[in-house]
């Protein structure tokens, strides 16, 4: 005679190990599920960075166009225009001025406007008013909101220190709102190698002429010589 | 190797877009400053692609198109527009006239590389005649 207990009873055997298995699928599919939202975290950081990666790539490629077309050439109106297309097709400007410092003068004065003439004084201050504050202080400085008669944005062109002239934003292109970071990047590259860019292209270019001038005055001696003292003596 | 021609007179865009569409494997790249110099590259060379700004000197690039879709041999090859949102009415003539796709100034990297991709990647019985 059987005392009964049902570990005795197969089927409560079969039963109690299924139990046992289930529970283990039970515990495995968690155990999945907790990895499949870690990979899917780990994914989804994944694509973020991968994002943050790429708009990286393409500030840096937008400085580094930037930086290679500013310096490629030793023309000041050349210079200009390469500002004049950094500031459209990569920062996104539609109206804006260039503006360069006289130092006998002390003014700021226009070199390039894009747009209506009509947003820059006539006489612009290192001191006076949105754009002669920040060519003095040599921090660019964004009114985003745009208020009327004010620049969106002005940025000193900065040399060793010293504002030389500055760029000065009146207006975005339709589909840009405000600067983001790439644009405030550029405008911070512009800040200081459009400024050098532009004063070596007008130094180099000054003493281009001068140095004509001298050659031709030589020659020009050396013609009189001749015809008035015969040849020059060989050397 | 597909073979993409860049149309514009601002060297800046042009180092650019070489260096966004640079990235896509295997691809090789003409430039052009003016629509003239890009019909005589059309012409001559077995073109993919075709990216052309609107506004250029000589020859712009709604002409360009238009001189584009008469040519038999480049009837179809794929044409993107390099576009600032004010130019809206050229962008829309340069689409009648038969461009594929168009993309904004200031350029977007990744605007710019998957529409060149997604016209690069059609069959070559609708790129060409």
């Amino acid at each position: 005679m059987s005392t009964g207990t049902p570990c005795d009873n197969p089927i409560d055997h079969t039963r109690r190990a299924e139990l046992l298995e289930l529970e283990h699928l039970r515990s495995r599919i968690a155990e999945l599920e907790h990895r499949c939202q870690a990979a899917e975290a780990e994914n989804q950081d994944f694509a973020v960075r991968y994002v943050q990666v790429a708009n990286e790539n393409e500030a840096l490629a937008s400085l580094w166009v930037a930086s290679c077309r500013l310096h490629s050439t030793l023309e000041p109106d050349e210079v200009t225009d390469i500002i004049t297309e950094i500031l459209i097709e990569l920062v996104g400007a539609e109206e804006f001025g260039i503006l360069l410092a006289d130092t006998r003068t002390n003014e700021i004065t226009p070199v390039r406007v894009e747009g209506s003439a009509e947003h820059y004084p006539a006489r612009v201050v290192p001191g006076e008013g949105p754009i002669g504050m920040a060519v003095r202080d040599g921090r660019a400085a964004f009114d985003e909101e745009g208020q009327p008669g004010r620049p969106l944005a002005v940025v000193p062109l900065v040399i060793q220190g010293d504002a030389v002239g500055a760029i000065v934003i009146t207006r975005m292109l339709q589909h840009r709102c405000g600067f983001d970071a790439v644009a405030r990047e550029l405008l911070g590259l512009l800040s200081g190698h459009a400024a050098t860019a532009l004063m070596s292209s007008r130094l180099y270019s000054a003493t281009d002429r001068k140095v004509r001038t001298i050659e031709g005055f030589l020659e020009l001696i050396k013609g009189h010589a001749r015809a008035g003292h015969g040849a020059p003596p060989q050397a | 190797m597909p073979t993409v021609l860049i149309v514009d007179d601002s060297k800046t865009t042009q180092m650019l877009v070489m260096n966004a569409l640079g990235r896509i494997r295997n691809v090789r790249l003409l430039t052009a400053a003016n629509g003239r110099e890009a019909l005589d590259l059309v012409a001559k060379n077995d073109l993919d692609l075709v990216v052309t700004d609107i506004n250029m000197p000589e020859m712009d690039g709604i002409e360009l198109i238009r001189e584009v879709r008469k040519l038999r041999d480049a009837a179809r090859l794929p044409i993107l527009i390099i576009t600032a949102k004010a130019e809206n009415q050229a962008r829309d003539e340069g689409l009648k006239l038969g461009a594929n796709a168009y993309v904004l100034k200031p350029l977007s990297w990744h605007e710019l590389t998957s529409s060149a991709e997604k016209l690069l990647a059609r069959p070559a019985q609708q790129g060409r005649a």
